[in-house]
């Protein structure tokens, strides 16, 4: 038996944790009694139980899920794949999260309203996994990318993250309504907003006769609307200088996060909602383009940031292919190929945390890093080779499989773009072990020891990336019971 | 099956933990009773982990049947495999 509240309170959890903490961090921080603390550590441990309590609510409400349901005037949908989602969103939330503490002291960052506006986007994006109509979709969007604008210029006294939030929101508002456009024009041509009215108007629209050019560009807007949330070629130019302008928190967490929830929503929309070939040759080119254009540009990249954004261009170039293949295959290997490119990102982000306490910044900073640390240095190691896709790391198995599924489509081309590239890219992430373990740096950095947090997430998600080819069982499970629950 | 899926779980755990304190520059055994922690966790976790996947492929099982008998009762007749 369905139950509404329960299957709504992980939710409703996340957004009163919100507000209280919110309302905890003004009252507090404001007391002339308590000597006007700074709350950033504080109200970051509480978001950071608030994560993990809405984590195990979501848990808890999965005998629930075995059967799909819709909600709230059918504006959202409940089932296998909503599940899983939003239980790996809400990791990556809560892993993003415990590489913040160390920042706040170091940085001396005491903005606790970073941590809700976190919490917040969080919320946001669980909405829009489950989102089952064009207007619950854009208005989760919305509530998640307000947010994100704000944290990324949440480091006031620095100019390059004030820009960095500036360039964020004139752009991420254009591509908003760009979304909002394309929405507007699928119901002005269809008069339907929900997903299962939309997807028995638009499938095969193209060879029914039901040809529209209203419909036609409303599924173009909404791709590029959601291709520019992803960073896609030729909608990635916002990228590396948003994500080397803001505080490396803030940018691992966009690295991750809406990654998910964005390709979650893609998957409804277009996967369930209309999939043609129109959509399929955008998303090739896509797809194509992001692979080159992340393996070229990463080559030319001097800054540790700016080679980790063009790399996660290429990334989702490599994500894109599952896309493009329009089967249960492509979509299973999209889902494994984000699992393991957000345990990959968390990893190297974390890394570049603990090494901007000593201020490296440049991938010359990194020279001896294997004298100084060489722990740290093989587990950099081991994220970049898993980056490149060399065996038998995990990151070898996610690009295996979506060249596979490609394979499997017919999609020859597409595979070969990738293959060419992972081998392009090889260099760039090469010369990075090469500089830490050959060369000497410009001037010697002290090493100044890591926090806890940092070192067990690192020490899991290294693990995770070594060991996932011996036991790749219950993820292939998983995805492909996400797959298939998006059709059945 | 049990038996080493705790076994692995175990030393998946102390592993973690000793990573951990390698990252920070600590000795490998430093507070050991974190590495005691770590052993347990990772037990249970490996335990679950198993018992998850077996229910996977069952649930994976009942959704390819319900999607092989809606095909069927689609099409008319039985899908002929020869």
């Amino acid at each position: 038996m369905f139950n509404l509240f329960l299957a709504v309170f992980p939710e409703i959890f996340i957004i009163n944790a919100t507000f209280i903490l919110l309302i905890h961090g003004v009252v507090f921080s404001t007391s002339k009694k308590y000597d006007y603390p700074p709350l950033a550590s504080n109200v970051g441990w509480l978001g950071l139980l608030s994560v993990l309590i809405t984590l195990l609510l979501l848990a808890a409400g999965a005998p629930l899920l075995t059967i799909a349901h819709l909600f709230w005037n059918n504006l959202f949908r409940r089932d296998n794949f909503t599940y899983f989602c939003q239980i790996f969103l809400l990791l990556s939330t809560a892993g993003t999260i415990s590489m913040c503490f160390d920042f706040f002291d170091q940085e001396r960052f005491d903005a606790f309203e970073f941590i809700v506006l976190i919490l917040l986007s969080t919320c946001g994006m669980l909405f829009m996994i489950s989102a089952y109509d064009l207007i619950a979709m854009y208005l989760a969007i919305e509530l998640q990318s307000l947010c994100f604008y704000v944290i990324a210029a949440s480091k006031r006294k620095s100019e390059f993250s004030t820009e960095a939030g500036l360039k964020y929101l004139i752009l991420g508002a254009f591509s908003s309504g760009i979304l909002l456009f394309g929405c507007s024009m699928i119901y002005g041509s269809t008069g339907a907003t929900h997903f299962d009215q939309l997807a028995k108007i638009l499938t095969g629209y193209e060879i029914t006769g039901a040809r529209s050019s209203g419909i036609f560009m409303g599924i173009l807007f909404i791709a590029v609307g959601f291709l520019f949330k992803i960073t896609a070629v030729p909608f990635h130019m916002w990228a590396p200088d948003i994500y080397e302008g803001s505080p490396t928190p803030v940018t691992a967490f966009l690295s991750i996060a809406p990654k998910i929830s964005i390709f979650a929503n893609i998957l409804r929309v277009f996967i369930y909602g209309s999939y043609g070939a129109t959509l399929q040759q955008i998303f090739f080119f896509c797809s194509i383009a992001s692979m080159i254009l992340g393996a070229l540009a990463a080559m030319a990249q001097t800054k540790v940031k700016r080679l980790l954004a063009y790399s996660s261009i290429g990334h989702v170039g490599y994500i894109c292919i599952g896309f493009s293949c329009g089967t249960i295959e492509g979509i299973q290997s999209l889902l494994i190929g984000i699992f393991i490119y957000a345990l990959m990102t968390m990893d190297a982000f974390a890394i570049v945390l603990a090494l901007r306490q000593t201020r490296v910044k440049y991938i010359a900073d990194l020279g001896a890093l294997a004298k100084t640390n060489p722990i740290l240095a093989i587990t950099f190691s081991i994220t970049m080779f898993s980056y490149a896709g060399i065996p038998p790391l995990a990151g070898f198995c996610s690009k295996f499989y979506l060249f596979f599924a490609a394979l499997g489509c017919g999609a020859y081309f597409l595979a070969l773009v990738g293959v060419v590239t992972s081998v392009i890219g090889c260099f760039y992430y090469i010369r990075l072990v090469k500089r830490m373990f050959f060369d000497t740096p410009r001037t010697w950095i002290l090493y100044e020891p890591m926090d806890r947090n940092k070192s067990l997430l690192l020490a899991m998600t290294s693990f995770f990336i070594t060991l996932f080819l011996l036991y790749p069982s219950p993820l292939f499970s998983v995805t492909h019971q996400m797959a298939l629950s998006l059709y059945l | 099956m049990p038996l080493s899926a705790t076994m692995v779980g175990a030393l998946l755990g102390l592993g973690t933990q000793m990573y951990s304190n390698a990252l920070r520059k600590l000795p490998y055994m430093r507070h050991p009773w974190e590495h005691v922690v770590g052993m347990g966790l990772g037990a249970v976790f490996a335990n679950q982990l198993v018992k998850w996947d077996v229910k996977l492929k069952e649930d994976l099982e009942v959704m390819l049947n319900k999607a092989r008998a809606a095909n069927e009762r689609r099409y008319f007749g039985m899908f002929c495999l020869c």
